[in-house]
């Protein structure tokens, strides 16, 4: 049960885990003010209440690019966990090229059935 | 069913959540008329009773000026809930407008509301709500707009996703049919099928506003630190932690939890009332 339960569980569940990557910041505010840890959520309060405005910017736009990648992330590792998703945009993608190559395919066709008939 | 339910003595499980809701619904009004009741005592010092235990005459103890911890405790649950609250319903507001206005004008608003509600999820909403604290000044109005302008965003995509729903239905068609403007449909077919569903997200967007509202708080960049909300009590007692003032952080957070718990409990009950599905699953 065990291997079926969670191969089919581990997809969704890992999308939503790396979605929340970001929010790592987010904890680590109040937990380094209340350990006194030197890291950047304390780096944030610092910048917040001493008004220091680039500092708030950059740590923001930091912050940003985390969340981003978390997302990516967890879009490649579901799109490797559950091979239906990755397959999807593969598809697509050879449809176009069937689509684009089907042009040229009738007209041997049309050759073929006027050598038949 | 109802032959079932009344031969059994338990009441039936629809009875039960409303007695769940209407008890912890009578508990934080308690909190709430209690906190105002006690606001004298909560700022009257005492400078010979300072940093005592529990006993008592102070059930929670006494803080370094001599203030009757109990009292401080429930002023700042008042303080914290009015400003969830008040937070929570303009939250509620914007996403109402936002998504009814994304799924019945269609096209370039619907875009745009998606790309908002993608810009703001963008940032780790704490980070986001510390920046916008900043640019605000601080101070407890801040605080209740930049709760509110964070929270939005998740329960726009939750309205959004119902509000299209109904729009594809039939009746919603036939009125297009006939005519009706977008502002008339959005009022009288939107809003009654979203009803519930909004109350439902606005309670559980309380549990969050008030937490932020207390993170922000004992960060310092929140309400007044003269006023007692339980973030400034959390923040307060810091120090005297390990001096072995346990009862300074230890009993306002575990008030904080069990408030916060009772509104969740408010929430998750009126959300299986609207929507029993998905107790169900």
């Amino acid at each position: 049960m065990l291997h079926r339960v969670l191969r089919n569980a581990a997809a969704p569940a890992l999308l939503l885990q790396f979605g929340s990557w970001g929010e790592l910041f987010g904890g680590s505010v109040l937990a380094e003010q209340v350990f006194s840890y030197p890291g950047l959520g304390a780096a944030t309060t610092a910048a917040a209440l001493g008004q220091d405005v680039p500092l708030l910017l950059g740590i923001a736009l930091f912050t940003t690019v985390f969340v981003f990648v978390g997302n990516t992330l967890g879009d490649l590792v579901h799109a490797r966990v559950d091979p239906r998703v990755g397959r999807a945009g593969r598809d697509d993608l050879r449809r176009t090229a069937w689509r684009d190559a089907r042009g040229a395919a009738p007209a041997p066709a049309r050759a073929t059935a006027e050598e038949a008939g | 069913m109802t032959a079932v339910a009344a031969a059994g003595h338990l009441p039936d499980r629809r009875r039960r959540t409303l007695w769940w809701i209407a008890s912890a619904l009578a508990v934080v009004l308690g909190v709430v008329v209690a906190g105002t009741l006690g606001a004298d005592a909560a700022q009257t010092t005492g400078l010979a009773d300072r940093n005592l235990g529990p006993s008592w005459e102070h059930l929670f103890g006494t803080d370094r000026l001599g203030r009757d911890m109990l009292a401080r405790t429930l002023a700042g649950l008042r303080l914290s809930l009015l400003v969830g609250t008040s937070a929570a319903l303009i939250s509620a507001a914007i996403a109402v407008v936002l998504a009814c206005a994304a799924v019945v004008f269609g096209g370039v608003v619907d875009r745009v509301v998606s790309w908002l509600v993608d810009a703001f999820l963008a940032l780790p909403h704490l980070v986001l709500l510390i920046l916008l604290a900043f640019a605000l000044g601080g101070g407890t109005q801040a605080v209740v707009i930049a709760v509110a302008v964070t929270h939005w965003p998740t329960l726009t995509r939750v309205l959004r996703g119902h509000a299209r729903h109904v729009v594809t239905s039939d009746y919603v068609a036939v009125a297009r049919g006939l005519g009706r403007s977008g502002w008339s449909i959005a009022t009288g077919h939107l809003a009654r099928h979203l009803l519930g569903h909004v109350v439902v997200g606005t309670v559980l967007l309380f549990p969050h506003a008030i937490l932020h509202e207390a993170a922000l708080s004992f960060l310092g960049l929140g309400v007044d630190p003269a006023g007692p909300s339980i973030g400034v009590l959390l923040a307060e007692s810091m120090r005297y932690l390990t001096a072995g003032a346990w009862w300074l952080a230890l009993l306002p957070g575990l008030c904080l939890l069990v408030v916060v718990k009772l509104v969740d409990t408010i929430g998750e009950n009126a959300r299986a009332l609207v929507d029993p599905r998905s107790v169900h699953l």
